[in-house]
C-alpha cells in the first residue's frame, strides 16, 4: 500500500572509526515515493545506501525492509559491466542473474527508456560515465525491482540527459520506490516527493521536500518599486520586523531588505509600501531553493541528532 | 542453478579470447616438447666446435625415449601453465576489484555460492580441456617422431594433472574472496602454491601432496599403477571442496 514504509531503519549505527560511518540513523522510507538522500561529501550516503541494499552488515540497530519477496536493487554511481558485453547483453545478464524472466524485447524496452537504443549492440567498453548511468538504470529497470536506490544517477550526464533521466525517475513511482541520493540538490527538488538530510552520520531532517524546501523560504528580498529606493529604505528601516534594508547599487528603484522571519517580509513588505502608497513592481526572494535550506540544515551541528 | 551465469563465464571464455589462449599455449608445448626431445642430441652435436659449448655433450643426453617426450611437455609447461591458468581464474573471479562490477552481481544473485561457483567451474574446466588438448599433441607429436605411448595412460595422466589445476582455480577462488583485486589475487594465489611445492617436498606429505600429480603425466604411460597417486588425487578433491566451501563463505562475508 503507498504510504506505508517500505524501509525502515532503527538506531542503525555503522562506525568506520574517526567519524566515518552512519549512526542511530532512523529512516522511514514509503511505499511508492521517490526518497532524496541528500549530505555533503563524506556524510554516510553510500555507507547507508550499501547497508539498504545488503552490500554492507549494520554494525548495530535495525533495517526492515518490507518487500514481500520483490527486490531492493542498488545502481552504484559509476556503474562498470563486463567491458566485452554489448547494452542489450548487459540488460538480459542483469535480469537473468536476478532470476527475471525476460525477453529480447523486454531489454530493447529498457534500453528505449533511458534513450540507449542506438548502442544496444554495441560493447560497453568503451562507453561515456553518462552511457554507463543510463545501461546501470536500464538493467536495473528490466529486473522491475520493488526498491530501486540510485547514487547519483545524473551526475555524469549531459543537462539534456539529466532532464530525461529525472523525468524517467519522476515516473518510478508508479512502479516501484525509488531512493535517490545526490549532491544536485535541484535534481532532488524537482523529483523527491521525501527527503533526509545526512550531515556526518545523522539524520538531521527528514520529511517531505516541500516542507524543507520551505524553512529554505527566503528572509531576504530584492523589492523595485516606482519611485526612489532611498525613500523606501527609510520606510522599512523604520519597521522592527527589518534587519536590513539598503538600495542596491545602480539601480535606483532596487532595495534589498532582510526580515527576522519569511512571514514577516512577505505580509509586511507590501502592506507597508502601500500604507505608504508606494507602488511595488516586484519582490523577488533572495535564495529561495532546497540549496539554503540545505545549507542551514548543514551548518548547524549534526551531532545533536535533531530530526524530524 | 542460474546457468545465466555460466553462459556469462563461457561468454568470457570466448569473447576474450581466453580459452583460445589457453588451448593454443598448451598445444604449442605439446608438440613442441616432444621435437625438442628428439633434436636436442643432433642440435648439440652440431654445435660442437662452436665457441663455449662443451664436447661430448650429445653422447650425454638419455636416448630420447616416448616418456622422456611425455615428460619434457609436463616441465616445459608446469610452471608457465599454471601461471597462466591462475591468471584466467583471476580475471574471472577478483570482481571486486571493480566496485560497481561487484555491485552489479552482488545485488542480483541469490548468494555467493551463485557468485563464485561459475566463475570457478568454467576456468577450471577451460584448464583442464587445454592442458588435455596439449597433453593429445604431445602424444601425436611423439608417436610420429619417437615411438608409441599407451593414448589410455596419457589421458589418465592429463587427467590427474587437470586435478591439480582444477585445485590451483580452486586457491584462487579462496584467495579471491580476501583479496579482492587481480594483482593481489594472482600474487597471493602464486605463493599459496609455491607453499604447496614446499610442503611436498616434506616426505610424510609427499604422495598426498597434490604437486605429486604432475608426475602422473609421464609415469602412468610408464606402467606406473593408478594407484600410485590416488592419495594425492583424494587430497586434492577434498582441498578443492574444502578451498571451495571457504571461497563462497569469503565473498559471502566481503563488503563492496
Amino acid at each position: 500500500m503507498n504510504g506505508t514504509p517500505v524501509i525502515t531503519t532503527e538506531k542503525l549505527t555503522r562506525d568506520y572509526g574517526n567519524g566515518a560511518g552512519v549512526f542511530d540513523v532512523d529512516l522511514s522510507v514509503p511505499r511508492g515515493t521517490v526518497f532524496g538522500l541528500v549530505g555533503p561529501n563524506g556524510a554516510g550516503k553510500t555507507t547507508l545506501l550499501s547497508v539498504l541494499a545488503g552490500l554492507r552488515r549494520a554494525g548495530s540497530g535495525n533495517v526492515r525492509v518490507d518487500t514481500a519477496g520483490g527486490r531492493v536493487l542498488l545502481c552504484p554511481d559509476v556503474p562498470d559491466f563486463e567491458p566485452w558485453l554489448t547494452a542489450a547483453e548487459v540488460v538480459v545478464l542483469s535480469a537473468e542473474a536476478a532470476g527475471v524472466p525476460v525477453t529480447p524485447e523486454d531489454a530493447a524496452l529498457a534500453l528505449e527508456r533511458v534513450g540507449l537504443t542506438e548502442a544496444a549492440h554495441r560493447r560497453n567498453a568503451r562507453f561515456s560515465r553518462g552511457m554507463r548511468q543510463r545501461l546501470g538504470l536500464a538493467a536495473a529497470l528490466v529486473c522491475r525491482p520493488e526498491v530501486l536506490i540510485l547514487d547519483e544517477p545524473a551526475s555524469g550526464l549531459d543537462p539534456r540527459g539529466r532532464v530525461d533521466v529525472l523525468a524517467l525517475i519522476r515516473s518510478l513511482r508508479e512502479h516501484c520506490t525509488v531512493i535517490l541520493a545526490s549532491h544536485l540538490l535541484g535534481d532532488v527538488q524537482r523529483v523527491c516527493d521525501d527527503v533526509a538530510v545526512l550531515v556526518r552520520g545523522r539524520v538531521v531532517y527528514q520529511g517531505p521536500v516541500a516542507d524543507i524546501a520551505d524553512r529554505g523560504r527566503p528572509s531576504a528580498w530584492h523589492v523595485r518599486v516606482r519611485g526612489t529606493a532611498r525613500e523606501v529604505v527609510e520606510l522599512l528601516s523604520a519597521e522592527p520586523w527589518v534587519t536590513r534594508a539598503t538600495p542596491v547599487e545602480a539601480e535606483p528603484d532596487l532595495v534589498f531588505v532582510e526580515a527576522v522571519a519569511a512571514e514577516h517580509g512577505e505580509t509586511g513588505i507590501p502592506r507597508t509600501l502601500v500604507e505608504h502608497g508606494v507602488p511595488l513592481v516586484s519582490m523577488n526572494g533572495y535564495e529561495a531553493d532546497l540549496e539554503s535550506a540545505f545549507l542551514s540544515l548543514t551548518s548547524t551541528d549534526a551531532t545533536d541528532g535533531s530530526t524530524r | 542453478m542460474n546457468t545465466a551465469l555460466y553462459r556469462n563465464e563461457i561468454r568470457r571464455m570466448t569473447r576474450t579470447h581466453t580459452l583460445a589462449g589457453l588451448m593454443a599455449f598448451f598445444v604449442f608445448f605439446g608438440a613442441a616438447s616432444p621435437v625438442l626431445v628428439f633434436l636436442l642430441p643432433d642440435l648439440l652435436a652440431a654445435m660442437e666446435g662452436v665457441e663455449g659449448v662443451q664436447t661430448g655433450m650429445a653422447d650425454l643426453m638419455p636416448e630420447a625415449t616416448p616418456v622422456a617426450a611425455l615428460g619434457s611437455y609436463v616441465e616445459n609447461a608446469q610452471i608457465l601453465g599454471v601461471l597462466f591458468v591462475l591468471l584466467v581464474a583471476a580475471g574471472a573471479l577478483a570482481l571486486d576489484g571493480s566496485v560497481g562490477r561487484s555491485t552489479f552481481y552482488r545485488v542480483r544473485v541469490p548468494g555467493p555460492a551463485a557468485l563464485v561457483l561459475p566463475r570457478f567451474a568454467v576456468p577450471a574446466m577451460a584448464a583442464v580441456a587445454a592442458y588435455t588438448a596439449g597433453a593429445v599433441a604431445a602424444w601425436a607429436t611423439t608417436l610420429l617422431l619417437i615411438g608409441e605411448l599407451p593414448l589410455g595412460a596419457t589421458l589418465a595422466g592429463a587427467l590427474f594433472t587437470g586435478l591439480f589445476l582444477v585445485f590451483a582455480v580452486a586457491v584462487t577462488a579462496l584467495v579471491a574472496g580476501r583479496a579482492g583485486g587481480l594483482l593481489p589475487t594472482v600474487g597471493f594465489s602464486v605463493a599459496a602454491l609455491v607453499l604447496l611445492v614446499l610442503l611436498g617436498q616434506l616426505p610424510v606429505v609427499g604422495e598426498w601432496s597434490p604437486t605429486t600429480l604432475f608426475a602422473a603425466q609421464a609415469a602412468l604411460p610408464d606402467g606406473a599403477p593408478v594407484t600410485d597417486f590416488l592419495p594425492a588425487a583424494v587430497s586434492t578433491l577434498v582441498g578443492t571442496a574444502a578451498l571451495l566451501a571457504l571461497a563462497v563463505r569469503g565473498f559471502g562475508a566481503r563488503e563492496v
